[in-house]
């Protein structure tokens, strides 16, 4: 595969007007655009060479010396390569809009929507419409994350102004015999909220209007506002509730990419153990509340008892059964002396109960009746909407997991780890390897998009994830020091280090961190501010590629030839009724897309 | 590594294991009763009403409904809709957006009650002071006023939910407080009723 440079080379036709700074990371490239429609090209040219988009982030530089808003995209390519691309809005006539990539990169376009609402920048070629974060109860035109405001005037702005009309729902005529569907935002369950508009004919849904944002708590502005680069982990763990330690991992990596500081590798080992205990507990949370959407009650209440054990565990390590305050910029600390043994013997036995229950659901007739093909994305929706995480691999995209592309802490170190994580998937000789002796094989070829094929990857890697922690384990073991760097005596000594090395930052660096979560990678941008201050945090949670995702996976559409099952219906369909299973396979965060 | 083979558990096994459960009336997992007064006989219907948490809440409420926790042994149960609740569970900080869906399901209450889950809930946690969420005192004087009981806690565990639940009265529920004067009048203003909107013959 080519590198960025020779697509700089092919794509650019003003090589000048492209400023490459040094490297800060042997994988990472940074490139400065003065003219957009190069890096539009840019960006065409790295989607043909399957180049994935993490995130964009707008920074409003006006007060600094760019005098500009800036645009940056980073992508990051199979070949564990991360791109920076960096554009400041500069021309005068059209100071609030910049280049769109949208017609490249559709899984932008959330972005680019909440964008134009915090900022008020919005593409060049296309009119926006606000109302992605901040809905009617908000002014408009209040463009809460300039830098030059701040939470009281925020507050004072929307308490004197009347709040807008409630955006009336679209009057546009439907076919005769086609109807609305409104649903939410409150929903009849303990679940988030959102609202969804089925357009359906019969039982059958036609289309589908998501509305979110509603969840929106200005954490973005939270983070420049009331918290410090040291104390951010708190709101950052707050992100998401569930992928509580993924968020927090990903936020120290960025503070620590900011500072230039070495890990111990114990960290590294007990942060990895971690995020794998994560995705165990929400893999089998997931998997449970599928079994009870199908009305499979009895192995939803006994898998419910895995989680719990699960959740009890991580109580036991860190007190706190959601993995919070344990993960901090600089280090990681315990609780008291782990015992690894218990840890090794309650993963083996919750994973191994666990896989038969879960072979038992799957191979029952009615559930496999309700599960294969409802609620189908194929691979090539998968690919060019830019679905990520869990859903990406469901649907064929096997490896499609940071873990192997874009490697991070132990995993980056570890080559066995990234063995088991790519045996998850097995082709049928890898499965005569030694690291992949799985209870529960899956082939690329179970892997056709629908419900039955993300709770396959759902079971499958929660095996995979209980084969790294008892590698991680051994690997403690070893090592006769593996609690005395996480001791809690360490958290002072960890934190004045990190204040140290952060004193010699300059204002206005950032730092970019990354993380395979369980739902799909997490990305954290963080840029330093004058003092221990934060000037701007992207946060990007996987929802926001996947919602979109959903929806297609949703909505009629037209069979267009399957390379596992050519001869499928004519039209890929489902009924109002499969909502709440598909809505349950995806479980996608309302939280972390609302911000 | 670990080479045990998978076995996968017959469903008649756990059925005659639940069967059996329920004949010699002990059951499988659950935990005992985390305060007494919880064993007194009671009826709380719970509405859940997200008002931006992070999802840790729901994770923990939903967790009161496994086996473990069980919570319908002590007559309490969560319900779909609001106007068959007792009471409201809120969670999360209270965003902006989400005011009006709010206000919307304290109304149909038969008697506005709120319980106030989490941190958040109570004072905004950790956004509290955020341009988005109107924690604390700046909420609504309704849903400020409606709150009958705060349980601490980022998130609260399931059983300090639990435990504060049972701080509940147990007649809280019942006509006696939806309906003062039982049975209500039956008044069908003809505009609202379902006749009217059927073509004339």
């Amino acid at each position: 595969m080519a590198s960025i440079h020779s697509g700089i080379r092919e794509t650019c036709r003003a090589p000048n007007a492209v400023t490459e700074l040094p490297r800060r990371a042997p994988n990472e490239t940074h490139f400065v655009f003065e003219n957009g429609e190069d890096l539009v090209r840019l960006c065409q040219w790295a989607k043909q060479e399957s180049y994935h988009l993490c995130t964009l982030v707008v920074t409003d530089e006006r007060q600094l010396e760019d005098n500009a808003f800036k645009v940056w995209y980073v992508l990051h390519s199979a070949q564990q390569e991360l791109v920076i691309l960096e554009y400041a809005l500069q021309d005068s006539r059209q100071p609030f809009s910049f280049p769109s990539i949208q017609a490249t990169f559709p899984c932008v376009e959330l972005l680019e929507r909440e964008v134009f609402d915090l900022f008020g920048v919005s593409p060049l070629d296309r009119m926006m419409t606000g109302g992605a974060v901040l809905h009617a109860p908000y002014p408009d035109e209040l463009h809460p994350l300039w830098a030059n405001k701040s939470q009281a005037a925020l507050k004072a702005r929307i308490n004197s102004q009347a709040a807008r009309q409630p955006d009336a729902p679209g009057r546009e005529h439907l076919p005769a015999g086609m109807f609305y569907l409104p649903v939410g935002p409150i929903h009849a369950g303990v679940i988030e909220a959102g609202h969804f508009r089925f357009h359906v004919a019969g039982e059958v849904i036609e289309d589908l209007d998501l509305v979110l944002g509603y969840k929106h708590k200005g954490i973005e502005k939270l983070f420049e506002t009331r918290y410090t680069l040291d104390t951010g982990w708190e709101l950052a763990e707050r992100v998401s509730g569930d992928s509580s330690f993924a968020h927090s991992m990903a936020y120290c990596q960025a503070v620590e990419s900011l500072a230039s500081i070495e890990l111990p590798e114990t960290v590294h080992l007990w942060r990895a153990l971690f995020l794998e205990l994560e995705r165990i507990y929400n893999h089998i949370t997931d998997v449970s509340a599928l079994a009870q959407d199908m009305a499979f009650d009895l192995a939803a209440s006994d898998i419910a008892v895995l989680r719990e054990r699960i959740v009890r565990l991580n109580a036991d390590l860190t007190g706190h059964r959601l993995l919070r305050k344990v993960n901090f910029p600089g280090g990681v600390v315990l609780n008291s002396v782990p015992n690894l043994d218990a840890i090794k013997s309650t993963v083996t036995e919750v994973t191994r109960t666990f896989l038969g229950l879960g072979k038992m659901v799957m191979d029952l007739a009615a559930c496999r009746n309700r599960m294969i093909t409802t609620g189908k994305l194929t691979k090539c929706e998968a690919e060019k909407f830019g679905a990520t995480g869990l859903v990406a691999r469901a649907s064929g995209l096997c490896d499609h997991d940071l873990r192997l592309k874009l490697p991070f802490g132990a995993y980056a170190s570890m080559e066995e780890l990234r063995r088991l994580v790519s045996a998850t998937v097995a082709i049928p000789e890898a499965l005569q390897k030694p690291w992949a002796n799985r209870g529960m094989p899956v082939f690329d070829g179970d892997l056709i998009g629908d419900v039955l094929a993300r709770f396959v990857i759902r079971v499958a890697e929660v095996e995979t994830s209980a084969n790294i922690i008892r590698l991680l384990l051994d690997r403690m073991r070893s090592s006769p020091s593996f609690y005395a760097e996480v001791s809690p005596q360490r958290r002072p000594a960890y934190e004045r280090r990190m204040v140290e090395s952060l004193r010699h930052v300059q204002n206005y660096e950032f730092g970019l961190g990354y993380v395979e979560g369980w739902r799909g990678d997490i990305f954290y941008w963080v840029m330093k501010g004058p003092g221990d201050t934060i000037f701007r945090c992207k946060v990007r949670d996987p929802s926001v590629f996947n919602w979109p995702a959903m929806r297609l996976a949703i909505v009629r559409k037209r069979n267009e030839g399957d390379a596992y099952d050519p001869s499928g219906p004519p039209c890929w369909e489902n009924i109002l009724a499969d909502f709440p299973l598909i809505n349950k396979s995806f479980n996608l965060s309302y939280a972390g897309n609302d911000g | 590594m670990d080479k045990a083979p998978v076995k996968k558990p017959s469903l008649i096994w756990l059925l005659v294991r639940r069967l059996l459960g329920v004949i010699v009336r002990k059951p499988l997992y659950s935990i005992p009763p985390p305060d007494a007064r919880l064993d007194q006989p009671r009826s709380v219907f719970i509405r859940h009403l997200d008002c931006g948490s992070c999802n840790g809440c729901e994770l923990e409420l939903n967790a009161l409904s496994n086996p473990i926790y069980d919570i319908e042994r002590f007559g309490i149960r969560f319900e779909a809709s609001p106007r068959h609740a007792d009471v409201l569970a809120m969670t999360g900080p209270f965003t902006r957006n989400l005011t009006e869906a709010a206000r919307l399901t304290l109304e149909a209450m038969p008697e506005p009650l709120i319980i106030a889950i989490g941190d958040c809930a109570m004072n905004g946690g950790v956004f509290r002071n955020s341009y988005a969420v109107t924690a604390g005192d700046a909420r609504p004087d309704e849903i400020r006023q409606a709150i009958i009981l705060e349980v601490p806690g980022c998130p609260p565990a399931p059983v300090d939910i639990l435990k504060k639940l049972a701080e509940l009265p147990p007649d809280l529920s019942g006509a006696a407080v939806a309906f003062p004067s039982y049975p209500p009048p039956l008044v069908i203003e003809r505009s609202m009723s379902w006749r009217s909107t059927m073509p004339s013959r």
